[in-house]
């Protein structure tokens, strides 16, 4: 289960994948239900590995603005993923590209 | 540890394509005495427990659906399931090309392929599982727009072959189906096969085997599944032949974690897997078209094939899927799946030759590990094939599309006349776009010298006297083609021989 910091986090990275998330209190919090079901019931190596990724994502982005992410405007946090698209470390880039499809799944695999 | 008193004649271990095949094939014998045992390490899932919803149909899958390689350049799926990929499969069905026959007779000593034996295998099988072309109800908009459009471009388009009956055309099929018109092994060789005695076991893990043994815990079962028979627990059981089954990823994983009571050394274990890499690319029809009606596949090209290494074959898939198949992400990304119900699909398939470097290993937990690099001419077979499906796709009459290597993130109408210049090999990052795979095949090669493969042309492991491997891991190469039919080839051989070599007795 996710910590509340890694939960605040985490949406501020969520928001810049999917931005109907961030206008609308009610689709997120159903978005993030979803999102939970699917990260609980991944196996503990990819579980513990997205969480690193979350915090060094996190980490990368406060050197970016020298603010924490989740304070970051949303153009601040565009122009960070933008820059994370082609950092030169390629586990990072790969990393990302998995949270995004795992984020994606949730919200679109969500019933109406 | 409990010691199972029964003692068996054969264990399969897996239920899909390959053990299902086995066990439909051994059935005849078991009226006669034999006994067949089935272990399977995936719940039992019956069509009342498939609802189409992708957050909860996802548990099939091993890891969701995302088992990825070391460098994250390609996601597998494989289904973990009483009857295995064949439970979640969308039924299309080939024949594994003459050349591909001809290479494995030729290069890797599979005699036994002789045209008579494929040819009556093969009809037996089609007839069985209901092997056929789709009649023009099916066809749903995605299908015809795909047909048309690459007709106007003077490229051939073929009717594809599908084993289902009695199909509700729900228009998806990868989630498992609720009507079982599917005639994979869950509907067909499995409930035959369990009809006649053969004993099936399911969320029961094999950890090891040994010549004669086998080692294996019964799991939980997860919630929307048939509750177990057998109590938790770990378990022992012997056998006189053990025949593996786990698929391409699992079956070179149990025999590296067995190779101490095999007493093997083969350093070609896990090696050579092909891939057959996957980008499913989308984009968006000038208006609504009805893809959740009808199938989901009816036509292919196979026209680029020998020349630029890929096939193209029309697909749809659920949301969900399809989000995480069109690149990027934010603003762009979430108008393109706003228009979902207008969206048309193609499947890009590409050729990948056999290698050593790609491989499957274990890691200090015993579980398998994807080693696999992307050959640089398939990266360039993709770029070939990606401008060739934009460009069926702006014939068909789409209007916009995101796809993969493209230096323009949204490609409209007026880009269609540049797509050589803008679908490029350096724009194309894996790391970014990553690839799909649903069809690995090898890593347990079959050959007819011990020294360059893994089994015997019997199907037996080299250095066994008794274990056998029947699933897509022993082929040589990459049939290049939709697996499952030249799986049941071979798992059908794999069979006859094991009776012959073991059992000749009860063949009357
Ligand atoms: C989404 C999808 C769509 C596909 N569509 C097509 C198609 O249209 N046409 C086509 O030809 N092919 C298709 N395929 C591929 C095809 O399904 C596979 O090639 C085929 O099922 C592989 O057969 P197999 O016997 O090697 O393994 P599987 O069918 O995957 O079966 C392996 C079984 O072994 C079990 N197992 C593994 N390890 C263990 C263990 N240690 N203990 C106990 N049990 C174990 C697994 O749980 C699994 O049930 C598709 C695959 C997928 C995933």
């Amino acid at each position: 289960m996710f910590s509340d910091s890694l939960k605040t986090r985490y949406l501020a990275i969520a928001e810049i994948i999917i931005p109907d998330i961030a206008e609308n209190t009610a689709l997120q919090i159903a978005f993030f239900t979803n999102f939970t079901i699917f990260f609980d019931s991944l196996d503990k190596d990819s579980s513990s590995k997205i969480e690193l990724l979350i915090k060094v994502l996190s980490i990368l982005a406060f050197f970016y603005q020298f603010k924490q992410i989740e304070k970051q405007s949303i153009e601040q946090r565009i122009l960070f993923f933008d820059k994370i698209q082609h950092f030169p470390i390629a586990k990072i880039v790969a990393g990302f590209t998995g949270l995004r499809s795992l984020t994606l799944m949730s919200f679109y695999s969500m019933q109406d | 540890m409990t010691f199972m008193q029964n003692q068996y004649d054969i264990i399969i271990i897996g239920s899909g394509v390959g053990g299902g095949t086995v066990a439909d094939e051994l059935r005849q014998y078991v009226k006669k005495g034999l006994k067949v045992l089935i272990l399977e390490g995936g719940a039992y899932r019956k069509k009342e427990h498939f609802n189409q919803n992708e957050r909860d149909m996802s548990s099939i899958f091993f890891n969701k659906g995302a088992f990825f390689s070391k460098n994250m350049h390609i996601g597998l799926a494989a289904a973990k399931t009483v009857g295995g990929s064949s439970a979640v499969y969308t039924g299309v069905s080939f024949r594994p090309p003459a050349s591909v026959v001809q290479k494995w007779k030729t290069e890797f000593g599979l005699d036994f392929l002789t045209d008579e034996f494929v040819e009556n295998t093969f009809l037996d099988i089609e007839k069985k599982i209901n092997v056929h072309e789709l009649p023009d109800s099916f066809i749903n908009d995605n299908n015809r727009l795909f047909k048309q459009a690459a007709e106007k471009l003077g490229i051939t388009v073929k009717n594809l072959k599908i084993n289902i009956k009695n199909c509700q055309q729900q228009g998806f099929c990868n989630l498992g189906c609720t009507v079982g018109a599917k005639q994979g092994t869950l509907e067909v060789q499995l409930p035959d096969a369990i009809n006649d005695g053969v004993e099936l076991i399911y969320n029961a893990w094999v950890e090891s085997i040994g010549e004669n043994t086998v080692k294996f815990d019964i799991r939980e079962a997860p919630e929307m599944s048939e509750p177990n028979v057998e109590k938790e627990g770990s378990y022992e059981i012997g056998a006189k032949v053990i025949v593996l089954a786990g698929g391409v990823m699992q079956t070179p994983a149990l025999v590296q974690r067995s190779e101490h009571k095999l007493k093997l050394k083969n350093k070609l274990v896990g090696r050579y897997v092909t891939l057959h890499p996957v980008f499913n690319l989308n984009a968006v029809y000038q208006k609504t078209i009805t893809n959740y009606e009808g199938f989901p596949k009816a036509y292919y090209i196979d026209e680029f094939s020998d020349g630029e290494g890929y096939y193209l074959e029309t697909s749809f898939y659920y949301p969900g899927i399809t989000s995480k198949n069109i690149p990027g992400y934010g603003k762009i990304h979430s108008e393109i799946m706003k228009k979902y119900d207008q969206m048309m699909s193609i499947l890009i398939l590409s050729h990948d030759p056999s290698e050593y470097h790609n491989r499957i290993l274990i890691d200090k937990k015993g579980q398998a590990v994807l080693d696999y690099a992307i050959h640089p001419e398939v990266k360039k077979s993709l770029i070939k094939a990606i401008r060739k499906a934009a460009t069926i796709f702006f014939s068909a009459g789409c209007t916009e599309m995101i796809v993969p290597g493209s230096q323009k993130y949204l490609l409209t109408k007026m880009d269609s006349d540049r797509l050589y210049s803008l679908i490029t090999n350096s724009k194309l990052i894996f790391e970014q776009t990553p690839l799909s795979s649903a069809h690995p095949q090898g890593g347990m090669r079959m050959h007819k010298d011990a020294a360059s493969g893994v089994v015997d042309t019997n199907g037996k492991i080299w250095g066994t006297s008794s274990v056998y491997v029947a699933d897509a891991s022993v082929f040589p190469s990459s049939t290049k083609v939709n697996p499952y039919e030249t799986i049941m080839l071979l798992a059908t051989h794999i069979s006859r021989q094991i009776m012959k070599t073991h059992f000749q007795s009860l063949i009357s």
